[in-house]
């Protein structure tokens, strides 16, 4: 039997999530309030993992009711969601679709894999910068692959 | 006011600016003490030092500053005050900071918590960048220039934070760089790699010690605070030792640099050579890090 999710009118899909990620995208994006914000709320989320896909074997989808969520805010997702892609969805239609790339800076997304790193002992925060042969860590100046951060 | 952290946040032009710089506190080394009269500088070091927190406290004090030094061992630190907290406190008392610590990216952060300029004076395995700035400065001034030279980076590549430094500035200047290393302690490719494509940089790698072709031969230690097995780097040290009769195949003029301190990896006896030129190079320590807080405070 089929798992349906309704459709959405006004929000935004984030489809082609690596199975399993899901939890941890919606974690990076803060869509989930916390304390008295959660009784503000207004939108729905639909988060459906471990669905078939004939792209990638299996993945994760996100919905989000209500709320337009822009690239640069989505390509946070990059390192941890390397082929999802935004979707826009405005009166029922998909208004704008983009596939996420990683930004010019990551910031509190990975930990840095050197474990002589300040970013690792004193800071409660982690800063990569994006470069053409990967992606360095601000503090410690290692140079790493995105498949070597520890997300 | 600026901060120094790291050799890769300077450009070749901020690079000679400091040379220049360090060359006139070099002729007027005892004439400066006006220049930041009333100042402090705190000196933190996390780790131990001799000729580096030495040259900065004498470099400061002949700029005219007052010295506050921080010694790990004796402050409250080793009760477990974090480091922000004494980063915290320090800025609050000195007008500049100079930093040694153990942990990778401690300078970048530390310089994130203070208000005030901070000199990064080693982290870790990353970064030593006042003493790139001194080998540079030592260099030019054995050989009037760096381009072109033939310089040969011998011992702990891996380990050793001066190396990283150097090789990127080198490669910066147009120096033909090679590599020497025990097996097991070569440079780590990402830097080399990013050295030759960056500044086009030729740069080769052995694991064989021949002083041939070379006009400055830059020695470090093998680190072995940084080994698990002491022994272990006891004999790679003893098979990367510049001994007198292999210094007898270097060309003449050819310089013999190290950061020192040297332990077994150049021998007493070659300190009478010719081409030993180390303890000139750590002389240069003072005006050059005159040149770095001049530049730091002034920003």
């Amino acid at each position: 039997m089929p798992l349906l999710i309704e459709r959405i009118q006004e929000g935004t899909v984030i489809d082609r999530i690596q199975a399993f990620r899901g939890i941890r995208v919606l974690e990076i994006l803060h869509l989930i309030p916390t304390g008295p914000n959660q009784a503000e709320m207004k939108s729905r989320i639909a988060l459906v993992i471990n669905v078939p896909s004939r792209h990638m074997g299996r993945k994760d989808i996100l919905k989000i009711e209500g709320r337009e969520l822009q690239p640069a805010e989505v390509n946070k997702i990059a390192l941890i969601a390397p082929e999802a892609r935004l979707n826009v969805i405005r009166g029922g239609k998909v208004g704008v679709k983009q596939d996420v790339k990683l930004p010019l800076k990551l910031e509190g997304i990975a930990v840095c894999p050197n474990p002589q790193c300040i970013s690792r002992v004193e800071m409660d925060n982690s800063i990569f910068n994006t470069e053409p042969r990967g992606l360095r860590c601000q503090y410690c100046e290692r140079l790493f692959a995105p498949s070597e951060l520890l997300v | 006011m600026s901060d120094l952290i790291s050799i890769r946040d300077l450009d070749k032009a901020a690079i000679e600016k400091l040379l220049a710089s360090a060359e006139k506190m070099e002729q007027n080394l005892f004439t400066m003490h006006d220049t930041f009269k009333g100042k402090v500088a705190a000196t933190l070091f996390f780790e131990p030092s001799t000729r580096t927190h030495l040259s900065f406290q004498t470099a400061a004090q002949r700029l005219g500053m007052s010295v506050v030094p921080y010694y790990h061992a004796s402050s409250s630190s080793s009760k477990g005050e974090s480091l922000k907290d004494t980063l915290k406190i320090v800025d609050g008392y000195a007008d500049i900071l100079v930093i040694r610590h153990p942990l990778e990216g401690s300078a970048r952060w530390a310089a994130e918590v203070a208000q005030h300029p901070l000199v990064n004076a080693g982290d870790g395995g990353n970064q030593h960048p006042t003493q790139t700035l001194i080998d540079l400065f030592a260099i030019q001034k054995a050989k009037s220039k760096i381009k072109g030279l033939n310089v040969q980076l011998v011992g702990d590549l891996k380990h050793a934070r001066v190396m990283r430094s150097l090789v990127y500035a080198l490669g910066m200047f147009g120096a033909n760089i090679s590599l020497a290393a025990p097996v097991g302690l070569e440079m780590d490719p990402v830097i080399v790699k990013e050295t030759e494509e960056r500044f086009g940089a030729k740069i080769s790698q052995t694991s064989k010690l021949d002083l041939a072709d070379s006009d400055v031969v830059y020695v470090c230690r093998i680190q072995k605070e940084r080994f698990s097995d002491p022994y272990a780097a006891s004999k790679l040290q003893a098979s990367f030792r510049i001994s007198p009769e292999l210094i007898k195949a270097a060309k003449e003029g050819m310089i013999l640099m190290h950061p020192l301190p040297k332990l077994d990896e150049i021998p007493p006896e070659v300190d009478a050579s010719p081409h030993a030129y180390y303890f000139q190079q750590a002389r240069c320590g003072v005006p050059v890090r005159m040149a770095v807080l001049s530049y730091c405070m002034k920003g």
